[in-house]
């Protein structure tokens, strides 16, 4: 196991699936910093956002990738203090995307700021203007909660990988990659007290980690529910982002691990079981969703409001309508498929529907923000929203980094735990002895 | 410190738990267990959680603390009519605050308490010990005498040791050397 696990980044030559991958991925990183760079010079203008949907691409984007990452937390550290062995094939895999994930998401707000180069204003340090930031608004507890994520998913995710740095170390032929494997691995060497400590310390993090990953996407729900906007200003806005967020987590996790396992060879570690679960996992998840929408439309026809109703019935039948129903195709009527056995273990479909729950929480953002800004309650301030190139530019750009991310730690760090498989491979045997 | 070291290594879990027991009762000599994985048996140790709780808890008042501080004397605003300590609104930033020095603290009380840091160990010039981190489980082993590391061979060999490696250098610091020995 540790042999074809460490063999992957010490010992397999560069595929050419892998160098065809990156060089698409570059390319659309590429197109991110012409986007990004144009948009420094020329300003927010270029996108399509104007009065009144002034939170456009940005927002829709950041909320999306967020949730994705969030995918990743659950199933290391929830699931860790669940105690479930299955999680041990997945959790490295899915922790590196929500690093890339995340790296994602923290661009877009920044962007979104209008002078981008000044967002350290966010921060509260002390300045001649003796200017402090607005602690009482939801904005400002974004910034807060996504710098926590993005240092503690990092820290979390560099934690994890100490042992098997380790083990890199050791294994390594080339003097320089065992410098480099001994610096990651900072003296790790597996005596009986760092492991005692490692533990502690591991577990210590799962259950930080665990409210964490909730308490932001609660967080950025409250940046919609905290405006008094209509469509927004709701109390179910937290748990509603959380459930969505496990939704496009599981589902990215699944669009990962289908072609990774065969790519890699890694079809003794994830196996049918993980499909199995993971498929459960993201049908339990859209019915959590499939509730959040249903609410909102209850709750729409439940209470008065009038401008609360136009804009609910311009969401289903409006001019943009055809997203909102992609929406409730995609991320509610399509992974219904997986109450059915057969389904949950075909790669093929896992793909298919995992794509569509990727692109249907997309879908969904794109409806919460923009439906919601176009239909303000004064209909003389109702408007319209149009992205431009620079705003598909920006998206497929973070599309290409997270890729470009992705495929570089592929080959610099090993994709599955190893000291979690020994643990696991070990105590199976032991049952099996037994 | 240096000195004759006997190191030894198992390919089997049971082996060398039963090979630690028995040289640590015969007092052979100090003892350095390495493993490829946690020892499920050993029980978690506390104080990394106990630094993790006090760093969490500065991080939750002194964001609380700095919050307030801000609002209400720094750059009092009256934004709606809400108090100017409208603490409410401020638990959240407390709350990530809190959470992330509590991270920061895990990382760094795991490695003051564990001695992880040091890149450098002599013990690393032992070959056998690249295998602990993969699929060995290894012991080493400085014995209080030549009779001491004979009779350690010997028992190691006896209880189906995969291979054994005089190693003669300086080993790891004596205050780890001996909190693992004491925990056997």
């Amino acid at each position: 196991m540790t042999e074809q696990i460490c063999g992957v980044v010490l010992h397999n030559r560069v595929a050419f699936w892998w160098i065809v991958a990156l060089a698409i991925a570059l390319l659309l990183v590429l197109a991110l910093i012409l986007a990004v760079s144009w948009l420094f010079i020329a300003g927010i203008g270029i996108w399509g956002v104007d009065w009144p949907v002034v939170w456009g691409f940005a927002i829709i984007n950041y909320v999306w990738w967020i949730a994705i990452a969030s995918g990743g937390t659950f199933i290391s550290a929830l699931f860790y203090l669940a105690g479930v062995e299955w999680r041990n094939s997945l959790n490295r895999i899915a922790e590196t995307m929500t690093i890339f994930a995340v790296a994602c998401a923290g661009i877009f707000p920044i962007l979104h700021l209008g002078r981008p180069w000044l967002f350290y204003w966010l921060f509260p340090y002390p300045n001649t203007m003796t200017l402090w930031p607005q602690f009482r608004s939801p904005l400002l507890w974004d910034f807060f909660a996504i710098l926590a994520y993005v240092v503690s998913s990092v820290l979390f995710w560099y934690f994890g990988l100490i042992p098997d740095f380790g083990t890199m170390r050791d294994r390594a032929h080339k003097s320089g990659v065992r410098v480099l494997y001994g610096i990651l691995a900072a003296g790790f060497r597996g005596s009986r007290v760092q492991w005692r400590h490692y533990r502690a310390a591991y577990g210590i993090l799962a259950a930080i980690m665990a409210p964490l990953v909730v308490s932001v996407h609660s967080i950025v729900g409250l940046d919609f529910a905290g405006a008094a906007t209509v469509g927004w200003h709701s109390t179910q806005f937290p748990p509603f982002f959380v459930f969505g967020a496990l939704l496009s987590g599981f589902a990215m996790v699944l669009l990962l691990i289908v072609p990774l396992r065969r790519l890699l060879g890694f079809q003794d570690f994830i196996t049918g079981r993980h499909f199995d679960v993971l498929t459960k996992l993201l049908l339990v998840s859209s019915l959590c969703v499939d509730y959040s929408y249903m609410m909102e439309a209850f709750m729409t026809y439940y209470g008065d409001d009038e401008a609360e109703r136009l804009s609910f019935e311009d969401k289903i039948a409006g001019a943009l309508a055809p997203i909102y129903w992609m929406t409730i195709v995609l991320n509610v009527l399509l992974p219904q498929i997986f109450w059915l056995r057969r389904a949950r273990v075909s790669e093929a479909l896992i793909m298919l529907v995992s794509f569509g729950v990727i692109i249907g929480m997309w879908c969904e953002r794109y409806q919460i923000v923009v439906m919601s800004l176009r239909r303000p309650r004064i209909p003389s301030a109702w408007g319209d929203f149009a992205p431009t190139i620079w705003d598909w530019l920006t998206l497929f750009g973070t599309v290409g980094l997270f890729a470009a991310g992705l495929l570089i730690a592929l080959r610099l760090v090993p994709m599955i735990s190893m000291f979690e498989m020994r643990d696991m491979m070990t105590e199976g045997k032991g049952k099996d002895e037994r | 410190m240096s000195g004759d070291y006997l190191v030894a290594s198992f390919a089997s879990e049971g082996a060398f738990a039963i090979a630690c027991e028995r040289l640590s009762a015969e007092g052979l000599g100090e003892l350095y267990p390495f493993t490829p994985k946690p020892i499920m048996a050993d029980r978690p140790i506390s104080s990394i959680s106990l630094f993790a709780f006090v760093t969490g808890m500065v991080g939750v008042v002194g964001g609380f603390a700095m919050e307030a501080d801000a609002n209400i004397i720094a750059y009092p605003l009256d934004i709606g009519g809400r108090p100017k300590l409208s603490w409410p609104s401020f638990v959240p930033i407390a709350f990530e605050i809190g959470m992330l020095l509590a991270v920061i603290g895990v990382i760094v009380s795991f490695f003051l308490f564990a001695g992880v840091g040091r890149l450098y160990s002599p013990i690393d010039d032992c070959d056998l010990l690249r295998r602990a981190l993969s699929d060995r489980w290894v012991i080493a082993l400085r014995p209080r005498s030549p009779e001491s590391s004979r009779r350690a061979r010997d028992l190691c060999e006896s209880l189906g040791a995969a291979e054994i490696e005089e190693f003669r250098h300086e080993m790891e610091s004596p205050r780890s050397g001996g909190a693992v020995a004491s925990q056997l």
